[in-house]
């Protein structure tokens, strides 16, 4: 005999509710948390590096969860700057979800400051997957750098529909190319008309002030 | 990219839906996919099978549901269907619209056999 049985379960529910459970540790410690997201190359952990420096140097409390396929390469990079760092190797998933994020939060807890002011989790290198996945962040920033096309926010709209800020990396590199940066700004703005939007390099530091100053304006004041 | 993770989840969910309606091999699967949702349908297929293998799950059909991406215009409150989200509104041209339908995956229902 045949039965029928009503599911109507999001596939993903696991994870939301993992991701709830994260959110909510997240909070009590006071971090406000970042996801970022960009293809491999945007140059997502030297922004990082660049952006921790600052919010150090501002004197707030700040930590990371290094996402990476292979290698703690990344999370070795970050720990040099002194910031508490855990790293995720995934072991080949291409995308962090809530429950590998809330393990490395676990192992980092001991090392944080009674209350931290935000929290950066850098995801695998890749815009398809990790936009599908909610690890308990405040805001999914996306990464573009100016080496790719402009057309990237309309060949890949599901992330930055999902991301609250957009970061235009590598800016410079544009006396060097033919790449139209309002071309890339409309075609973001056109998927997501409320997109936060910095043109940043890490190397000049050009932008780097305004994104840090975003971020820790973002972050309650645990100090 | 994703698919087996996504896979590895359908056949949890379903395996435990189906133990707890009283058991048996699953015969059919019936999933939700948005155009949008990120998920290559002929690729899950590909993994669904994988991740079946060796479970009360082998053999089980797969129907598939594709929802295209559907967008409500907030000045007339027209729906469409988009083909990207640069679609205007074909009734007022408007360009805000919301998306209502198209990037959802979820597992509807299954059918058990004893």
């Amino acid at each position: 005999m045949t039965r029928e049985i009503k599911v109507e379960k999001r596939v993903l529910s696991r994870n939301d509710v993992v991701a709830t459970r994260n959110r909510v540790g997240f909070t009590e410690r006071g971090a406000y948390v970042v996801n970022m997201i960009s293809s491999p190359g945007t140059g997502k952990t030297t922004i990082l590096e660049a952006t921790l420096g600052r919010i150090v140097e501002a004197g707030r409390s700040v930590a990371v969860i290094e996402g990476d396929v292979q290698t703690e390469n990344d999370a070795v990079r970050v720990a040099a700057t002194g910031v508490p760092v855990e790293a995720v190797v995934t072991g080949g998933a291409c995308h962090l979800d809530a429950t590998m994020v809330g393990k490395a939060w676990q192992r980092l807890e001991p090392s944080l400051p009674a209350a931290l002011d935000i929290l950066i989790v850098e995801n695998v290198g890749n815009l398809v997957c990790p936009s599908a996945y909610d690890v308990g962040e405040d805001e999914k920033v996306a990464l573009v750098s100016v080496t790719e096309g402009e057309d990237k926010p309309l060949k890949y709209p599901a992330l930055f529909n999902a991301a609250t800020t957009c970061l235009v990396t590598k800016v410079d590199l544009l006396p060097y190319l033919e790449f139209d940066v309002e071309e890339l700004v409309k075609n973001a703005r056109a998927v997501n008309p409320a997109l936060n939007i910095f043109l940043l390099s890490a190397k000049s530091g050009e932008g780097m002030d305004e994104w840090v100053e975003y971020l820790i304006g973002k972050a309650k004041d645990n100090s | 990219m994703h698919e087996m993770g996504i896979a590895t989840e359908i056949s949890r969910i379903v395996l435990e839906e189906a133990e707890r309606g009283g058991g048996g091999r699953v015969k059919s699967i019936s999933l939700t996919i948005g155009r949008w949702s990120g998920v290559e349908v002929e690729t899950l297929r590909f993994a669904m099978e994988v991740v079946a293998e060796d479970t009360s799950l082998a053999g089980a059909e797969l129907k598939i549901e594709v929802v295209e991406p559907t967008f409500k215009c907030a000045e007339c409150g027209k729906e469409f269907i988009a083909e990207s989200r640069l679609t205007p509104c074909p009734e007022c041209e408007s360009m805000a619209g919301d998306m209502v339908a198209g990037d959802e995956l979820a597992i509807k229902e299954i059918e058990v056999e004893d």
